[in-house]
């Protein structure tokens, strides 16, 4: 079963509130369709001898001015109410669907004509066009549909635009152009196929907004024409008798609430079993005893101790999936370790969960961190941020992403310092100055935002950032894969001349033996959230010992060609 | 025979491609390296008519490319957004087949490419990245092409399977008498399966030569810059 | 930065044309056309048209609706581009010192909403982000999703009843005091507080989980400080993206408010003359509100690429 059907089916058991939501909504539907039979009464039937009287056994719902039952009434209203969103809904849909993706899709002129009507048609405030499109058709239900979807469908069409000229560029689409799928062909398939979750996501969504201007219109005296019942006119009917039956307005008012209040819980709910996001949000952990927080300051100022990094014996899984077990590791003051591992090995991880880094599903579940000397086990979010940054330094993986858009690389500068050390700006200014002499980046990137600078220009920033406060250890996590060899090789380099120059201690994560063999001098092989060796580099280089080492060595490329080459 | 002759293409103001022109025979196996913004994946753009370039002509068999549509498929970079996500791998593997008329392929296709034909059933997210990237090559085979254009196949894999599937191509082209366009930015990568390598820098070719030549006598200052920043295995 | 908003103020150009075809063909191509409303407005309801069929033919030709429809086109756009957006049917006065002598009253409620919708929208949003999954998390989330989901007019119902009915605080409609302007302010802003802090919300929630803030984390950033200047700023995005859906909630939205509580705006204004089938009065207000619209989302565009820097510079040099 592909991934969206399987999602859908789970919804109702994952969510039972979303399940008793669509139970509701589908009772209102049955209620709606089947209304002449349950609710056999005439609605629109005056009898002023029972006029305006309070719930009662006879009138569940009391009945208003003209002696009308209110809940004949507002059952055969919602047939109204709801019958006219659901046409305008699918109207839109329809037309603003299958205009977007062709539009978007297709480009070039035809694409270039849509985008100018639309523009024009979203220049006007929806409520205030759909308004005035009713009012000048004369109300009535043709006219409400019309409003509705007139105003309502240059929105769709933009965003389903939107993600048909994203798709044109997906890979699979690009794949069937290359394998001489024609271009209807591939709207057919591969962009329906791709848009109608998020359509049907929007439908859902829309549709509570919809019955809502629906009402609204109504209740302007726009809608459907009384003495026909439809809730939004039936508020408006109720208006003069607020204050001695607000009954008349409760009834036709709860129904709207409730029915957009459901199609609006379903709607997020089908959001985000479609599109899950779990937000991987900055852990905030409250101190579970230890050494007070300036104690443990003065302490890590101190450390004598040669290591500057152990692990003992430490697990970490992601919910109930073991991602790293058993790992040990020590790195000592000046040294450098490189971590290598394929993807999904753990090693990213590991990095993280020196660093405190770990999100959720991911957790520590067994054996203890020790950073200069001092058991992070029970360390809180305090604790963690006097070594994050001051102590510890962190170059990540992705140069694009790791630096905030929207601040300059002077202030991404200034805040690490600040955040450390009580200082003034200017005088953290100037620390910035120097971070960026250090790894050779002109003074005026520090008026530049990161989209501004090169790929290796902003890794060289990030480098800037973990040294700034001087640590003496410094974690690397892939801090060359998104670079093209050149750079690469420059970053390679810069971090080895750093080392050099500052004594610092080193962890290099990588998935590549090549670029690790010019930093580290040993190294560790993670396999599987196992470490399988680990060894002077000279060593496992030359007599690798486990299977899975000899693997990774024997993958590197034109390695027999180098070694032709050493010989000719 | 691939020739392709005084390609040139520009973004704008700024030219990407200027006189581009080399070969790949039958049965060759062909790189194309350079660094990122070389111009390399324009180029495998357009030699599969998914972009048009501004001048010089690409011509299949004497044939110009977009016609010949069959007999040139293309290997992309990233496996995983390269097939459809909704789509079974024998839906996947039926559309190319569909296009021509020809019979869905089925069970051999993908035991060739060293998978177990139950993960004909399978959905994208349900493979591995290397297993997705097989998928992928067994497509570009459904039509029976004689030249496959292989753009960044390896640089979403991980070393020991970039060795598989290079192993895999290999193996293949020798099986089917393929040609290849290799496109790389790695250029052990590109000596590994290729027999010869064009080495581009700003949308020129700066230097053509035998795979083992270039690793060992680089000409031009770019190609020696190119290898000498590869990375390589070095210990004490 | 100036050279940004010129090309803005030109692609605006095109629009605004539009946007004045198509106001000028909503009143041309209702069926019948104006003269027959106009007529009904003058006569007895009931009273036999076929008999009118010459003081129709009269009215059309002083309307100038029997001359062809560019013309009238051309002619129409001078008068507005002159100011002149017709006059009432039923008043006879001009349109536009009807709407400039409601537009304060308008303005007031629109203002005094949007201050209640930031008061509302922006705690709520960053609790919710903030203490994701918990408690007030839930609540918060829980009140937006019941506030996007209560129609405005059913909320200024309800208020009015509990307040006004039923505790005698404050006054049930009208305009004067700031008493009178509580409850229709609150009633706008609460709908499009519940929006606006679901929207704020999910852009932090978002922010909060991209790489920059592993990064903003590793460099042992005060969570005040992760939160507050790195993640909400790129959380605003969204939400100044979406400021032209607010203000154009607000417009609509204050039509049903001011009916709701007889406000004195343009709102009523606009109804009243729906009821009386007042069409230059409808034509007029669709206008005024579609420039008022897009000069406030020219000014967000403008304002957008303050706020994110990587437009501004793709901008500057566009």
């Amino acid at each position: 079963m592909s991934r969206t059907a399987a999602r859908l089916r789970a919804l109702p058991r994952t969510d039972k509130l979303a399940g008793a939501a669509l139970v509701f909504l589908l009772l209102v539907v049955v209620v709606s369709v089947a209304a002449p039979w349950l609710a056999p009464g005439d609605p629109t039937a005056v009898d002023y001898l029972q006029a305006a009287l309070p719930p009662s056994a006879e009138h569940w719902l009391g009945t208003d001015a003209f002696g009308r039952d209110l809940l004949t009434r507002v059952v055969h209203g919602g047939r109204a109410s709801l019958a006219t969103a659901a046409v305008a809904v699918a109207l839109v849909i329809v037309v603003g669907a299958t205009v977007g993706a062709i539009s978007g899709y297709v480009g070039g002129l035809l694409d270039l004509a849509v985008t100018r009507v639309l523009d024009v048609l979203l220049a006007f405030p929806r409520l205030v066009l759909a308004i005035a499109i009713a009012a000048l058709l004369e109300g009535g239900v043709v006219g409400v549909v019309l409003a509705v979807s007139v105003v309502s469908w240059p929105g769709y069409a933009r965003l389903v635009r939107g993600y048909a000229l994203q798709l044109r560029d997906e890979g699979y689409v690009q794949a069937a152009r290359v394998a001489g799928t024609p271009w209807w062909r591939i709207l057919r398939t591969h962009i329906a196929g791709s848009i109608a979750g998020p359509v049907l996501v929007l439908a859902v969504v829309d549709f509570g907004e919809v019955v809502l201007a629906v009402a609204g219109l109504s209740f302007l005296g726009l809608g459907v024409r009384p003495p026909q019942p439809e809730w939004g006119a039936m508020l408006n009917e109720a208006r003069p008798y607020l204050e001695d039956s607000p009954w008349m307005f409760l009834a036709p008012g709860l129904a709207v609430v409730l029915v957009v209040l459901a199609v609006n819980y379903l709607g997020d709910a089908v959001r985000d079993a479609l599109e899950p996001r779990r937000p991987r949000l900055p852990q905030r952990t409250r101190r579970r005893g230890g050494a007070s927080t300036t104690e443990l300051a003065a302490a890590l100022a101190a450390h004598p101790g040669p290591d500057l990094v152990t692990l003992d014996r430490v697990s970490v899984a992601a919910g109930e999936q073991a991602v790293l077990t058993d790992v040990s590791l020590r790195i000592a003051a000046g040294e450098a370790v490189g971590l290598v591992g394929e993807s999904g090995s753990g090693k990213s991880t590991l990095a993280g969960a020196l660093l405190g880094l770990l999100r959720p599903p991911l957790r520590i579940t067994g054996g203890t961190v020790t950073l200069y000397g001092q058991d992070t086990t029970g360390w809180d979010t305090h604790d963690w941020r006097l070594v994050r940054g001051q102590h510890v330094g962190l170059v990540s993986q992705d140069p694009l992403t790791a630096l905030n858009p929207v601040l300059t690389i002077g202030t991404q500068l200034v805040e690490t310092v600040r955040a450390h050390h009580r200082v003034s700006r200017a005088a953290a200014r100037q620390r910035a100055r120097a971070a960026l002499d250090l790894v050779r980046l002109p003074q005026h990137c520090l008026d530049r935002y990161p989209h501004q600078l090169s790929g290796g220009m902003r890794q060289r920033v990030a480098i800037a950032i973990a040294l700034i406060n001087e640590p003496r250890l410094l974690i690397c996590d892939e801090p060359t894969t998104a670079l093209d060899v050149t750079t690469q090789a420059r970053i390679l380099e810069e971090l080895t001349r750093l080392r050099a120059e500052l004594g610092v201690g080193l962890l290099f994560v990588s998935h590549d033996l090549r670029l690790m063999s010019q930093v580290v001098e040993r190294v560790v092989v993670l396999h599987e959230g196992h470490v399988v060796e680990d060894a002077p580099a000279s060593r496992l280089f030359t007599a690798p010992e486990h299977p899975y080492t000899r693997t990774l060595l024997a993958a590197i490329p034109g390695n027999e060609l180098e070694v032709r080459r050493a010989a000719g | 025979m691939l020739r392709v002759d005084g390609l040139g293409k520009r973004y704008g103001r700024t030219p990407v491609l200027s006189d581009v022109a080399f070969t790949v025979g039958d049965g060759e196996a062909v790189g194309l390296v350079g660094s990122s913004g070389a111009g390399k994946t324009t180029i495998a753009r357009c030699v599969v008519g998914q972009e048009r370039p501004r001048a010089g002509s690409i011509t299949y068999d004497g044939v110009p490319v977009g016609r010949s549509r069959r007999h040139v498929q293309m290997v992309f970079q990233d496996p995983r957004s390269s097939l459809n996500p909704r789509w079974t791998v024998r839906r996947s593997l039926r559309e190319p087949a569909r296009n021509f008329g020809l019979p869905a392929p089925g069970a051999d296709l993908v035991t060739q490419v060293g998978l177990d034909p139950a993960l004909l059933d399978r959905y994208p997210h349900e493979l591995s990245t290397g297993q997705c990237q097989r998928i992928c090559i067994a497509r570009a085979l459904v039509t029976g092409p004689r030249l496959l254009v292989l753009d960044e196949p390896l640089s979403a894999l991980d070393l020991p399977l970039q060795a598989q599937i290079l192993d895999l191509l290999d193996e293949l082209r020798r099986e089917r008498g393929l040609s290849y366009l290799f496109v790389s930015h790695d250029i052990m990568v590109v000596a590994a399966l290729c027999d010869r390598v064009v080495v581009l820098q700003n949308g020129r070719v700066v230097e053509e030569a035998a795979a083992t030549d270039l690793l060992t006598r680089p000409q031009h200052p770019h190609t020696r810059e190119l290898v000498a920043d590869t990375p390589r295995l070095r210990y004490a | 930065m100036l050279r940004y908003v010129l090309v803005r103020l030109a692609t605006t150009v095109p629009v605004l044309w539009g946007i004045s075809v198509v106001v000028f063909s909503l009143v041309r191509f209702i069926p019948g056309d104006p003269s027959h409303a106009i007529l009904l407005s003058m006569v007895d309801p009931g009273a036999d048209l076929s008999s009118l069929e010459q003081d129709l033919a009269r009215l059309r030709a002083d309307l100038g609706l029997d001359r062809p429809y560019l013309t009238q086109y051309a002619d129409w756009l001078g008068n507005v581009l002159a100011g002149n957006l017709g006059t009432s049917l039923r008043s006879g006065d001009p349109v536009t010192d009807e709407l400039w002598r409601r537009l304060p009253a308008t303005l007031e409620l629109a203002g005094a909403a949007l201050v209640v919708m930031v008061v509302v929208a922006v705690p709520t949003g960053i609790v919710g982000a903030a203490r994701h999954g918990a408690a007030a998390d839930r609540l918060a989330r829980m009140l937006a999703l019941v506030g996007v989901s209560v129609p405005g007019f059913l909320l200024g119902l309800l208020l009015m009843y509990g307040f006004s009915v039923h505790l005698g605080w404050l006054p049930t409609s009208g305009h004067g005091t700031p008493a009178h302007l509580v409850l229709p302010a609150v009633t706008l802003g609460l709908g499009l507080a519940a929006g606006t802090s679901r929207l704020l919300r999910a852009g932090l929630l978002d922010a909060l989980s991209q790489p920059y803030m592993v990064t903003a984390e590793a460099k042992g950033l005060p969570w005040r400080q992760m939160l507050l200047r790195h993640a909400l700023r790129n959380a605003l995005l969204p939400v100044l993206t979406n400021t032209g859906l607010i203000v154009g909630g607000l417009f609509g939205g204050a039509v049903i408010v001011e009916t709701v509580f007889s406000w004195p705006g343009i709102g009523r204004y606009i109804v009243d003359a729906i009821t009386g089938r007042d069409y230059p009065v409808i034509q007029a207000f669709v206008l005024a509100m579609s420039l008022m619209y897009g000069l406030v989302n020219l000014v967000v565009d403008i304002g957008y690429r303050f706020a994110d820097p990587r437009v501004r510079v793709e901008g500057a040099e566009a």
